[in-house]
C-alpha cells in the first residue's frame, strides 16, 4: 500500500519524476482557477447575481472576516495567501472522495511546501509591516538568551503545521484504505464523510494557524503576547 | 514517512502559481465586483440622501412660503379690515354730519316757517281783531274803535310828566313844528282834530299835526317829534298772544324734545 501519492510515479525524467502529488496538485489548481475564472467572467455589481457569484463572494467575504477577526486588520493583502491555503487544501481534502484522486495534502512533500511558503511569508509580512529591525527584534524579546528558544518555536511550528496536516489526510486516507479491507462498503462510507469534515476543519486550521502567525509577525505589541503560546497551545 | 524535496519546490512553485491564479481570477474580480457594488450602493443611498435634502429643503422653502403667504394674507385681511372700520366711520360720519345737517337746514326752515307763520298770525290776527273790536264796540257800547283808542292816546297824552312833554315840544321845535302821528288805518278827521287839540294843548302850541298810515303799527297809534315817541298799541297783547302761540308750538315741535 502507497501511503503517501508521492509513491505513485506517471513520469520519470532523471531524478525528477511527476507523480500524483504534482498532477493532482495541477488537477486542484485547474479546478479552481478554471472555476474562479468562469464564474467571474461575467460578474454583476448589481443586487441581481448569479449563484455561483453568490457562493464566491461569500466565500470570500467569510474568508476576509475570518482574518480580520484573527488578524484585526484589513483582509485585502493577506486575502491572496491565507485565502489561497484553505481553498486548495479544502478542495484537496474534498475530492478525497473522488474515487482514483489522492488529495496532495496527504503528502508530506506538500505540506511541508505549504508550512515553508507559510515560514517565509511570516517574516515577509512581518517586515513589511514593522521593518527589518522592528521585525528582528521579536526574536530578542523579551531577552537575548530567548533568541534560540524563539528560532526552535519558529521552525517547530512549522514542522507542527506541516505534519499535523499530513498526519490528518494521510490517515484519513490509510483508514479507508484500511476499512475497505476489513469492512467493505458501509463503513469505509462514515469515514469518509468524516474525512470530509475533518478536511475542512485542517483547512481551516491550516489557514487560521497561519494568519495567527502571521498577525504575530505584524502586530507591534499585542502580537508579541499571543505569539509564543498561540504557537505552541495549538 | 519521507519528503521528495523536488516535489516540495514543485509544490511550492505550484501553490504561488495558485496564489496568482487565484488572486487574478477569483479575489481580485470578486473584491471589485463588491466594491463597485459597494460604491453603487452609496452612491444611491447618496443620491437618495440628496433627493431627501432636496425634498426636505423644497418642504421648508414651500412652509416658508405657505407662512410667509398666510402673514401677507392675514396683513391683508387686517388692513381691508382697518380700511373698511375707517371707510365705515368716515361713511357713518358723513351720514351723521348730513343727517345733522338735514337736520338744521330743516329746523331752520321749520323755524323761519313758524316765524312766518307767527308773523302771518299775528297780522291776521291784529286783522281780525281790529274788525272784532270795531263791531264789538260798535254793537255793544255804541263806540267806535278808533274814537277809544284815541280817548285812551289822550288820556296818555295828557298823564305825562311835564319834563317829557317838554323834551317832546323841544324835539318838535326842532323838527320845524312837525308832530307826526302814525296809525294803521286812516284817522276820521273828528279823531284827527281831536288829537291835534290835545297836542296843542299839552305839548306845543302850534305844532302842525301830520297823520301818516304805517303797517308796523299793529293797533293803536303812535307820535313822534325828532327823538322822541309816545305810543300806545295792543302790541303787547298780541306779543303775549305770540308768545303763548310760540310755546304751543315750541311743545309739538321736534327740536324741543
Amino acid at each position: 500500500m502507497q501511503i503517501t501519492p508521492d509513491q505513485v510515479v506517471f513520469w520519470q525524467w532523471g531524478d525528477f519524476a511527476l507523480n500524483a502529488t504534482i498532477v493532482h496538485t495541477w488537477a486542484v489548481m485547474a479546478l479552481l482557477a478554471a472555476g474562479a475564472r468562469i464564474i467571474t467572467l461575467r460578474l454583476s455589481d448589481t443586487e441581481k447575481m448569479s449563484p455561483w457569484q453568490n457562493l464566491l463572494e461569500v466565500v470570500v467575504v467569510g474568508m476576509g472576516r475570518q482574518i480580520r477577526d484573527v488578524s484585526q486588520q484589513d483582509p485585502k493583502q493577506y486575502l491572496p495567501f491565507i485565502g489561497t491555503l484553505f481553498l486548495f487544501i479544502a478542495v484537496s481534502n474534498i475530492l478525497a472522495v473522488v474515487p482514483g484522486f489522492r488529495p496532495p495534502t496527504g503528502s508530506l512533500s506538500t505540506t511541508t511546501a505549504l508550512a515553508i511558503c507559510v515560514l517565509v511569508a511570516v517574516p515577509l509580512y512581518g517586515i513589511a509591516e514593522r521593518g527589518i529591525g522592528g521585525y528582528l527584534r521579536k526574536y530578542i524579546q523579551p531577552t537575548v538568551f530567548m533568541l534560540p528558544f524563539n528560532l526552535i518555536g519558529e521552525l517547530s511550528r512549522t514542522v507542527a503545521l506541516a505534519i499535523r496536516l499530513y498526519g490528518n489526510v494521510m490517515s484519513g486516507t490509510v483508514i479507508v484504505a484500511i476499512l475497505i479491507g476489513l469492512i467493505p462498503f458501509f463503513f469505509p462510507v462514515v469515514m469518509q464523510v468524516l474525512g470530509l469534515l475533518t478536511g475542512l476543519i485542517q483547512a481551516y486550521i491550516f489557514a487560521i494557524l497561519a494568519m495567527v502567525y502571521i498577525a504575530s509577525a505584524t502586530h507591534a505589541h499585542a502580537g508579541e503576547d499571543n505569539d509564543a503560546g498561540t504557537g505552541h497551545r495549538r | 514517512m519521507q519528503i521528495d524535496w523536488l516535489t516540495v519546490a514543485a509544490q511550492i512553485v505550484n501553490f504561488l502559481v495558485l496564489v496568482w491564479l487565484l488572486k487574478r481570477f477569483l479575489y481580485g474580480p470578486i473584491t471589485r465586483a463588491m466594491e463597485r457594488r459597494e460604491q453603487r450602493i452609496a452612491r444611491q443611498l447618496q443620491a437618495a440622501d440628496e433627493k431627501r435634502q432636496e425634498a426636505e429643503g423644497e418642504a421648508r422653502a414651500y412652509r416658508t412660503r405657505q407662512d410667509e403667504f398666510d402673514q401677507r394674507r392675514e396683513a391683508m385681511l387686517n388692513e381691508a379690515r382697518n380700511e373698511a372700520e375707517a371707510e365705515r366711520k368716515a361713511l357713518h360720519q358723513t351720514a351723521r354730519r348730513d343727517v345733522e345737517q338735514r337736520k338744521q337746514e330743516w329746523l331752520r326752515q321749520l323755524e323761519n316757517q313758524r316765524g312766518e307763520f307767527l308773523r302771518d298770525l299775528r297780522q291776521r290776527t291784529t286783522e281780525h281783531f281790529y274788525t272784532l273790536a270795531r263791531q264789538a264796540l260798535a254793537e255793544l257800547a255804541d263806540a267806535g274803535l278808533e274814537q277809544q283808542m284815541v280817548r285812551i292816546f289822550v288820556g296818555k297824552l295828557a298823564s305825562l310828566d311835564q319834563d317829557t312833554k317838554k323834551k317832546i315840544a323841544v324835539e318838535g321845535r326842532k323838527a320845524a313844528n312837525v308832530i307826526v302821528v302814525h296809525s294803521r288805518f286812516e284817522l276820521p278827521p273828528k279823531e284827527q282834530n281831536r288829537i291835534t287839540k290835545e297836542i296843542h294843548d299839552q305839548i306845543l302850541d302850534g305844532a302842525e299835526v301830520a297823520y301818516e298810515m304805517s303797517s308796523g303799527i299793529s293797533c293803536g297809534l303812535e307820535m313822534k317829534a325828532g327823538g322822541q315817541t309816545v305810543s300806545w298799541s295792543l302790541d303787547s297783547y298780541f306779543d303775549s298772544l305770540e308768545s303763548r302761540i310760540e310755546k304751543e308750538l315750541g311743545v309739538l315741535s321736534p327740536s324741543s324734545g
